[in-house]
């Protein structure tokens, strides 16, 4: 935390090298919320690069009083959760057309080098709501408080932590052979 | 272990690795955003600055009585000197006023964090999983003084250990300790007559790489954060290290410092422990004010 502290400091103070540092510290437990989150890759990995930039642009504006991880494990829960309501009010993409593009990930240029266990534990998230999905993410790879989910989707804590609980079920149901491993 | 931690295990831990060209790429763009962001920032703040000016009626006559005196300055460049004398003197008044004025400026921008960096900015941190890093070990030490300055300052006089001050920052000071010293030092602290033992945490970092040594002092608002870089300069063990330290919103770089291998570093804070009541020894009013921090830097070679 307090190396979070300094990092903040000195990239406010336009200090490159910490910019890099945060970018290094956090930037793989982003893409695996974010992919979690919406499973597909490309978007996903949008969402963390976007993320990033913006969070670079803002170094003069920035007033963080929570922590680091916290508010860009946030950040990404909001653009995951808007680029999903457009998704949801195109409606355009096929089935066959969302395959390819899954598909089109394993391409060597893609940011995230795909695994087996990734996919496995993505497409398995992605047979829970999205609600529930959210707060199994949030709480158990983001580390976040159900306080601070619920604060941050503006729903009660008791709500949440039926979510989570309707969502480790599901999960555990669809995992069963990997759990036991 | 029961199923539904077995699941949360296997959902936090998922592997992730990432293409190595991709992670520069997005990098890179993320630091031009940052620049770009730097320089918008320089160019509005100057138009504000010019706003704020135009705004107040006696900041713009003092700007106004500036442009003035100085073009008066140049016509009469030509004339006699005591007439320059006397616009030189103007000029002065003016600016004068205007630096009060921008100190003032200063005030209305607490968000800006004061910063003085005696070091370039340092190289992006890049680990590469394919290099064995040499480790660095820092074994840390702070101490807090809780007898009178006495027995301390015979102590660093008998033992030549000089604290010099960190440029710039006024609040710290420091020292280089070969290894006879540093054993001195501890078994002087061991004692217990004047500085009293409060932590000993252990950084481990690798090479190149800053890690945080620790916060000392007494809360939040009063504690000085220590961050440090160390870099292995040669085979015989000479080693850089830069410090940083950061108290409250403000903060600076140490001028890095060149130690051996088995050397250490003892810094004193003022300032930082917490404030306990020493009414009774009236002889030492800042003892309870003022920390010790000795870093042992120790180098552990790859493999």
């Amino acid at each position: 935390m307090i190396e979070d502290k300094l990092l903040i400091w000195r990239f406010k103070c336009g200090d490159k090298a910490a910019l890099a540092r945060i970018y290094e510290k956090y930037k793989t437990d982003l893409l695996r919320i974010a992919t979690g989150l919406l499973n597909e890759m490309s978007v996903a990995e949008d969402i963390v690069h976007d993320v990033f930039v913006t969070f670079a642009q803002s170094s003069d504006k920035l007033k963080l009083g929570g922590n680091l991880k916290g508010y860009l494990i946030t950040c990404v829960a909001n653009r995951a959760r808007n680029s999903k309501r457009v998704y949801q009010r195109r409606q355009a993409v096929s089935l066959d057309e969302t395959e390819s593009i899954i598909s089109d990930s394993s391409k060597p240029e893609r940011w995230i080098i795909r695994s087996e266990e990734l996919d496995t534990l993505n497409n398995a998230l992605a047979k829970l709501s999205y609600p529930q999905r959210e707060v199994v993410i949030l709480h158990v790879q983001g580390g976040m408080k159900f306080r601070a989910i619920a604060e941050s989707q503006n729903v009660s804590i008791n709500t949440i932590q039926s979510r989570y609980r309707y969502g480790l079920d599901k999960l555990r149901s669809l995992l069963n052979g990997e759990v036991e491993k | 272990m029961r199923p539904a931690e077995n699941m949360k295990k296997l959902i936090k831990n998922v592997p992730i690795k990432t293409n190595a060209e991709r992670d520069k790429e997005v990098l890179d763009d993320v630091l031009n955003a940052l620049e770009k962001s730097e320089k918008d920032y320089s160019a509005a703040s100057r138009s504000r600055i010019w706003r704020i000016i135009m705004r107040n009626r006696i900041t713009k006559l003092a700007a106004a009585v500036f442009v003035i005196a100085v073009c008066v300055g140049v016509y009469q460049l030509g004339g006699s000197r005591a007439a320059f004398a006397r616009t030189t003197r103007v000029v002065r008044t003016t600016l004068a006023d205007l630096r009060e004025f921008a100190s003032n400026l200063r005030e209305h921008k607490p968000e800006k964090y004061i910063y003085e960096s005696n070091l370039p900015p340092a190289e992006p941190a890049k680990p590469n999983p394919d290099i064995q890093y040499t480790i660095i070990s820092a074994r840390v030490q702070e101490f807090s003084l809780v007898g009178g300055h006495d027995d301390l300052l015979d102590f660093l006089e008998t033992e030549s250990i000089e604290l010099d001050p960190a440029a710039g920052y006024p609040d710290v000071s420091y020292a280089r300790l070969d290894p006879d010293k540093t054993e001195h030092f501890t078994d002087f602290a061991r004692a217990g007559d004047d500085l009293k033992l409060r932590s000993g945490p252990r950084l481990i970092l690798q090479e190149g790489h800053e890690g945080t040594v620790g916060s000392f002092g007494a809360d939040d608002q009063d504690a000085v954060a220590i961050a440090l870089a160390a870099t292995v300069l040669d085979d015989d063990g000479l080693i850089e290290l830069s410090f940083s330290f950061l108290r409250g919103q403000s903060g600076f770089e140490m001028p890095s410092l060149e130690i051996e291998a088995d050397e250490a570093v003892l810094f004193r804070l003022v300032g930082t422990a917490e404030n306990e009541d020493n009414s009774n020894d009236e002889d030492a009013p800042d003892s309870d004010s003022v920390i010790f921090v000795l870093i042992r830097i120790e180098v552990i070679p790859p493999g």
